[in-house]
């Protein structure tokens, strides 16, 4: 066999990685043409591509608020720990009973700790959780936590194929399609915001909200803020389940707004804030008393 | 043109491998097929029913479980084999040459498994290519990129390495077997005896490459998919590049070690590899290891003098809680004392025995799989929210996983001994 | 020395050896940390004290000359009020909500005098807690999807509104799937064939070394 010289292996191996990189950007565009949930602005009508009643896999994507970022309120005051919320969510974003728990977890925290969101040392050795079946306990003050929709966030920084985004209006939402399910973006995550699909679904036909994909097993997901409903203009399930009105959903950049006007108008904290992720749940201790 | 000069005689032992396969050697492979067998089978369990048949949990438990660390154990270990191969090269540590070839393929055997445990912790293995196909996008950002071009390029280095440095040998030997002898053939493309020598220059840069990127590996992507977050208290930390890659040096050399003590029993090439290639490494291995623990003791030490609550919580776990037993354990019996021993064969030449070398070396190796337990896993299970403490006591499908890719690194490993000549043989 | 070295390196060996053991064999087993899952509170009612206590029909109660004069309850049923106590002194907080001489307590009154059925309590929340009211009207107040299906009173006890919300938590959520049990005999059969394997090997390769 003739040896070959180093100019011709040279021009192979320049040769190979130009069409290694070519095919890679083929893929890509060829990808991108054939999936939808790509485009994250394209105007893609919410009726396309579903059948009423049969549940959405790939999920479609609504269009982003021009302008809008969406920012959540909580009060911690009038919070009375029953859940309602969390259940609220479960039905409604189609998440099955092996997410345990569901997207939102809500923690009881003792009176005499700083409502500063940060947890006293007797709460992270033990662990603060109520029993589920007596809400309010004297004495607790109540946490309501989920995806914070951060700013800054970690997830959106380090996940390896992009699945995870930041939107425009301010939702950090998920592409369930591109997730291979790596959980780097669960442990990224400092609230534990993030849950994975360990097992494949169970969900009852009857119980499934055909407005939100069912998610397949192995892929990352959380809270969206509903963004299927507030693009709408509704507001997110656990807004509104919520008994006490412990919860405010709202455009944050419009300066007359329910969550704009409360946090002008009472000192409010968010969770963790000195790790600089930015999130955009902000907490309020308006107290008890529903004042209107 | 083939080369037709002969080995000598004493040179001859060196290709027992490739000329006598006994009964043992099929037994061992036997067992170690079944071994990975039992591993396939555990995997096809985790494929069909989900992740959620090991004992990995969000938000409650652990993320990442043992699977990430056999990721972490195997990526490091590959770089042993490649340290002692760039040393000959570039420090023309003659008297290592013997061990440069068992190294380099213990480098790509552990390669390979650190990409397997990958594929297997993935929830979407069928989706692996996604990671490729959006490349560009994420590289600028996420680590867990900047990690597999890292792997990938340090496997194709260390891969052309291996096939550049092996040709000479092939060349001389291809005549004498006959389907082996097609295989080296066609690894032979092209070759010319004038080669020899330009190979050794390309080596020569590849050294320094792979110097590098042993540096940007084991001290760089991996411990960055760690260090880079504040989300886990006792990850961040700018320290978590040098422990990882002291923890790699150390553990991969003793691996060499092993494994050349290993095929120096069974074959028996006590001229060829001298016991006191073994008193180096050991010496090497020592060194290197009572720096980890020196680095260990700094790391518990800034936690837990005035450290902040989610750090003096995980530490609490790992120090006194229900994970102490294993961690006195290991930092004890696993690092002191084999570096004790170690050290005490090196300062006193009388003392030294390659039984305990290599047992002490052994004790290492599997200490460091703990000690990279011990970093993965309890920072998870102590979030900064206050939710109820994770507990983590992996499944036997996750054990029978583990033991697979180890069983899988050895029957490969045997695999090369038996086609490839794992020793280069000199010229006369 | 070759002995005592043999002896070091396996005690050292069973050693670290041991501690990784026993977290395998606790996972053998099958065991994974599973949700606490605490009991199901029984509700409770109003109508839980009828039961107990039995309904007015099996109290005598003293009947008014002209039937107007307001019954004395506080003589009979002692009742804590929270919040509500505000509302009067003494039977003046019972006359605040109940008909002073309905000792059936089949009705309510509005503040304006006004009599209703028992069914509409919601109503004569709405007098004072209008805002509330309000909002459990439109649906954003209360268990969702049943928007004035059920009354105020299906969860807030009205004696002690503030301190119990009866009805309003559900009980946690089941425990996650647990991983599949480990197959004993196939991995006795594994395990055994493993190690006759290996003795072999090793019994095998020595005996060639010294035959």
């Amino acid at each position: 066999m003739s040896p070959i010289s180093r100019r011709q292996f040279i021009t192979y191996l320049v040769g190979a990685a130009g069409a290694v990189v070519l095919s890679t950007r083929v893929a890509q565009a060829a990808s991108k043409a054939g999936d939808v949930t790509q485009s994250r602005t394209d105007p893609v009508p919410a009726a396309r591509k579903k059948t009423p009643g049969k549940p959405v896999v790939d999920g479609v994507e609504t269009q982003a608020v021009a302008g809008a970022k969406f920012g959540m309120v909580i009060d911690c005051g009038a919070c009375i720990g029953c859940r309602r919320c969390q259940y609220a969510c479960k039905t409604e974003n189609n998440t099955p009973d092996t997410i345990s728990p569901a997207w939102i977890e809500v923690f009881g925290l003792k009176n005499e700790v700083d409502l500063t969101g940060h947890a006293s040392m007797e709460e992270l050795r033990q662990g603060a959780t109520t029993s589920y079946t007596e809400s309010p306990k004297p004495g607790m003050w109540y946490l309501a936590t989920q995806c914070n929709h951060c700013d800054n966030a970690p997830c959106v920084q380090v996940c390896p194929t992009g699945a995870t985004y930041k939107t425009e209006d301010g939702y950090v939402l998920m592409d369930y399609k591109k997730c291979v399910g790596c959980r780097f973006c669960v442990v990224a995550c400092p609230y534990n915001a993030r849950r994975f699909n360990w097992v494949p679904p169970k969900l009852d036909e009857k119980d499934i909200n055909p407005q939100v994909p069912v998610r397949p097993v192995g892929v990352v997901e959380k809270c969206t803020f509903c963004v299927h409903r507030t693009r709408d203009g509704k507001l997110p399930r656990c807004v509104e389940a919520c008994p006490v009105s412990a919860r405010h959903f709202g455009n944050l950049n419009d300066p007359q707004s329910e969550v704009s006007r409360l946090l002008r108008s009472t000192p409010n904290f968010r969770l963790l804030e000195d790790l600089n992720t930015e999130p955009s749940i902000r907490y309020i201790t308006r107290g008890r008393k529903f004042t209107g | 043109m083939l080369r037709r000069t002969t080995i000598d005689q004493h040179q001859e032992s060196l290709l027992r491998p490739l000329l006598n396969t006994g009964r043992p050697f099929l037994m061992l492979c036997a067992a170690l097929a079944l071994i990975v067998g039992w591993g396939v089978y555990a995997w096809i369990i985790q494929l069909s029913q989900g992740l959620g048949v090991t004992a990995m949990r969000t938000p409650v438990g652990a993320t990442w479980g043992v699977y990430i660390v056999n990721f972490i154990f195997f990526a490091s270990m590959a770089h042993g084999g490649m340290a002692v191969s760039a040393a000959v090269h570039l420090l023309k540590a003659e008297k290592f040459k013997p061990l440069a070839r068992m190294g380099e393929v213990l480098t790509i055997v552990a390669v390979c498994m650190a990409g397997f445990s990958i594929v297997i912790d993935m929830g979407r293995p069928d989706r692996v290519f996604n990671m490729i196909l959006y490349w560009p996008g994420r590289v600028g950002e996420s680590p867990l990129t900047w990690d597999i071009t890292v792997i990938i390029l340090y496997f194709m280095l260390s891969l052309s390495f291996l096939w550049l440095t092996m040709r000479r040998d092939l060349a001389r030997l291809a005549d004498r077997f006959g389907i082996r002898g097609r295989l080296y053939k066609v690894m032979l493309i092209g070759y010319r005896q004038e080669e020899d020598k330009k190979i050794d220059r390309l080596a020569y840069w590849l050294s320094i490459a792979i110097v590098f990127l042993i540096v940007m590996l084991s001290g760089g992507v991996i411990p960055w998919i760690f260090g880079l977050l504040p989300a886990q208290a006792g990850w961040f930390s700018s320290m978590a590049g040098p422990y990882f890659l002291t923890a790699a040096l150390a553990s991969s050399m003793a691996a060499v070690t092993i494994v050349a003590a290993v095929l120096r029993k069974i074959y028996g090439w006590q001229e060829h590899i001298k016991p006191d290639l073994f008193r180096t490494l050991g010496v090497i291995v020592a060194l290197i290891t009572a720096f980890y623990i020196y680095l260990s003791f700094t790391e518990q030490l800034t936690v837990n003098f005035a450290g902040p609550h989610g750090e003096v919580a995980v530490s609490e776990l790992i120090l006194s809680g229900e994970l102490s037993p294993l961690y006195w354990g290991t930092m004890i019996g696993g690092f002191i004392l084999p570096t004790m021993l170690m050290l005490a064969q090196a300062i006193r030449p009388k003392w030294f025995s390659m039984t305990r070398t290599v047992i002490a070396a052994v004790v290492l190796v599997i200490a460091f799989w703990v000690k990279r337990f011990l970093i993965v896993v309890p920072s998870l299970l102590r979030p900064l929210l206050p939710f109820p403490s994770g507990t983590y006591s992996p499944t036997w499908i996750e054990w029978s996983i583990v033991a697979g890719t180890v069983a899988l690194a050895v029957l490969l490993y045997a695999v090369f001994i038996k086609v490839f000549p794992i020793v280069e043989a000199q010229e006369k | 020395m070759k002995w005592l070295t043999l002896v070091l390196g396996a005690a050292l060996f069973a050693a670290v050896a041991w501690l990784l053991v026993r977290p395998a064999l606790a996972a053998a087993s099958g065991e994974v940390p599973a949700a606490a899952v605490s009991a199901t509170a029984q509700p409770s009612s109003v109508d839980a004290n009828y039961a107990v206590y039995g309904t007015a029909a099996d109290y005598p109660h003293p009947a008014a000359p002209d039937g107007t004069a307001p019954l004395d309850c506080l003589s009979c049923h002692k009742q804590t009020l929270n919040y509500h106590d505000k509302l009067g002194a003494g039977n003046r907080a019972c006359y605040a909500c109940h008909v002073s001489t309905d000792w059936k307590m089949d009705t309510l009154q509005l503040p304006s005098g006004a009599v209703i059925p028992k069914d509409e309590s919601s109503q004569l929340c709405g007098q004072c807690h209008q805002d509330r009211y309000n909002a459990w009207n439109e649906g954003t107040h209360g268990i969702p999807g049943t928007v004035a299906a059920i009354p105020c009173i299906a969860c807030h006890n009205p004696h002690q509104p503030q301190v119990e919300f009866l009805n309003i938590t559900k009980p946690p959520m089941p425990p996650v799937h647990t991983p599949p049990p480990l197959p004993k005999d196939l991995a006795i059969i594994l395990g055994i064939s493993v190690a006759c394997l290996i003795a072999g090997a090793i019994i095998l390769a020595r005996r060639r070394e010294n035959p």
